[in-house]
């Protein structure tokens, strides 16, 4: 499910464990529409990203089709999230 | 002063949008744009001159060696080098490693040590590290003030009669701090310690003089200094390179291969310049565009470019320190450092912070920029937000990011 979504995984360097996921541009609003649902205490921050959770990862939503995920185990427990956030 | 609006005009990339906003491009420490003189040289290198170099005699190759001599050229005056000084290598990292796998692997032993800080890229330590592993070598390290200015008090101090080189950065990738390299060099020449210079993010934005600086290795990198990638340069003082002998080569660096018969031996005679280090076919175009950003930058004048990224620099540093929140790293003196700024924003993580300023078409670089130990100092372990600037880089673009960062200090 996440392969129709997702063009692009990067580990971000640094302490903690992230990721930011790179939406396909033809699928920015379908993808951030089914995510949004499932993400708990999902805040507007000034407009500037959204912020929330799902499960015990922090999820930042940017407009630009840019979710950074935060505090992920490794990539295996990242695509289950992913397959999580995307199925219907 | 640098006329900034006609230099713009030489990047053409500098004319798009990201992200439905006008391209701000903060991450000239990881790579700079390119200039339309550069792009040219190389398209007309392909379409008008394209040949190998070197030994062919027909007319093609005669230009194309032609060209790729005269970016070695090029590159030397930029440097106040001698042209058989100047080693065409992939980029910085490459430079390094050559330096650690040609002369120290040779000449060093075991017991014996090399001096590198605490502030280097990891490309200036791995090497060194690696070779530690294979010949039982050990590895110093410099230390860094709260400041983020190196204790270059201290270097008297690590140098041994075991210690045969120092290993050190001109501006630090991450904090931009300025070291006096040469002040470092000639602590190490009283104790007749080598001296490579990690100059990937000076030699783009300032003058650098080898011969003032009197090291005997220096290395950067093309890509962040108009140039295309996949190009850098190892300067090699001219005595010593006569004496380093390659571990890498092959065709074009030698001058013969004889079979000696009675003992049933090759012998190589190696070329004596620096085509001896430039194995197999090189990167000629890559060369020859990284020949024209030389002389791009030497038009324009490195001098003034310095000059205007601390113009920049101070700038940056007077409208942060508004932003409570703000926490900027390294040195706030513009004079010690270059065209670097560091920062995190309150409790945003750096890659947060990064992601918005993508929104508004602003291009910053989050992370540990290939640089954890400083990192660790600074007690940024999870990294930090850089904006690099350059010569086309404006107030305005600053004033821009600005404004985006006092807008994220509610929510830090």
């Amino acid at each position: 499910m996440m392969d129709k979504y997702v063009k692009q995984v990067i580990r971000a360097c640094g302490k903690n464990a992230d990721y930011i996921v790179v939406l396909k541009m033809d699928a920015v609003i379908d993808a951030i529409n089914r995510i949004k649902g499932k993400i708990d205490n999902l805040i507007d921050l000034g407009g500037l990203y959204m912020k929330g959770s799902f499960e015990d990862v922090e999820v930042n939503v940017f407009r630009t089709g840019k979710i950074l995920f935060k505090n992920v185990k490794d990539e295996e427990r990242l695509r289950d999230i992913l397959n999580k956030l995307f199925s219907s | 002063m640098l006329n900034v609006k006609e230099i713009r005009k030489d990047f053409p990339i500098l004319e798009r949008e990201v992200n439905g906003r006008k391209l701000i491009y903060f991450d000239n420490a990881a790579t700079s744009q390119k200039p339309i003189q550069v792009i040219n040289k190389i398209m007309e290198f392909y379409t008008k001159s394209y040949a190998n170099i070197h030994r062919g005699i027909h007319t093609l190759s005669q230009e194309a060696s032609e060209l790729y001599e005269e970016a070695r050229e090029n590159i030397a005056k930029l440097i106040n080098a001698k042209t058989k000084e100047i080693i065409f290598v992939k980029n910085a990292t490459e430079a390094i490693n050559m330096v650690a796998y040609t002369w120290a692997l040779r000449n060093l032993k075991k017991g014996d040590e090399v001096i590198t800080s605490l502030m280097e890229h990891h490309s200036n330590i791995t090497p060194w590290i690696t070779l530690s592993q294979i010949k039982g070598i050990k590895v110093k390290f410099i230390g860094v003030n709260s400041d983020g200015t190196l204790k270059t008090e201290e270097i008297p101090n690590l140098i041994t009669k075991n210690t045969r080189l120092i290993s050190i950065t001109h501006v630090s990738n991450v904090l931009g701090t300025i070291n006096d390299v040469k002040e470092i060099v000639k602590i190490a020449h009283e104790k007749d310690v080598t001296t490579l210079i990690d100059a990937a993010q000076s030699v783009p934005h300032m003058p650098v003089d080898v011969k003032d600086i009197d090291c005997e290795f220096l290395a950067f990198s093309g890509h962040k200094m108009l140039g295309p990638s996949g190009i850098g340069v190892l300067y090699v003082k001219e005595d010593l390179l006569k004496r380093i002998e390659p571990t890498i080569s092959g065709g074009g660096t030698i001058r013969n291969v004889k079979w000696i018969q009675d003992e049933e031996i090759c012998k190589i005679h190696w070329i004596e310049g620096p085509e001896k280090f430039e194995a197999g076919t090189p990167n000629i175009a890559g060369a020859i565009g990284l020949g024209e950003a030389a002389k791009y930058l030497m038009r324009i004048g490195l001098e003034n470019i310095m000059m205007h990224e601390k113009r920049l620099v101070e700038k940056t540093l007077k409208e942060l320190e508004n932003i409570k929140k703000v926490k900027i790293y390294g040195p706030r003196n513009a004079e010690k450092r270059a065209g670097i700024i560091t920062f995190n924003i309150g409790n945003l993580d750096p890659h947060q912070t990064a992601l918005i300023l993508d929104q508004y078409g602003i291009a910053v670089r989050s992370g540990l920029h290939c640089a954890e130990p400083i990192h660790q100092i600074i007690k940024a372990e999870n990294g930090s937000v850089r904006a690099s600037y350059y010569l086309y880089n404006t107030e305005e673009e600053i004033d821009e990011m600005i404004k985006v960062l006092m807008d994220l200090e509610d929510i830090a």
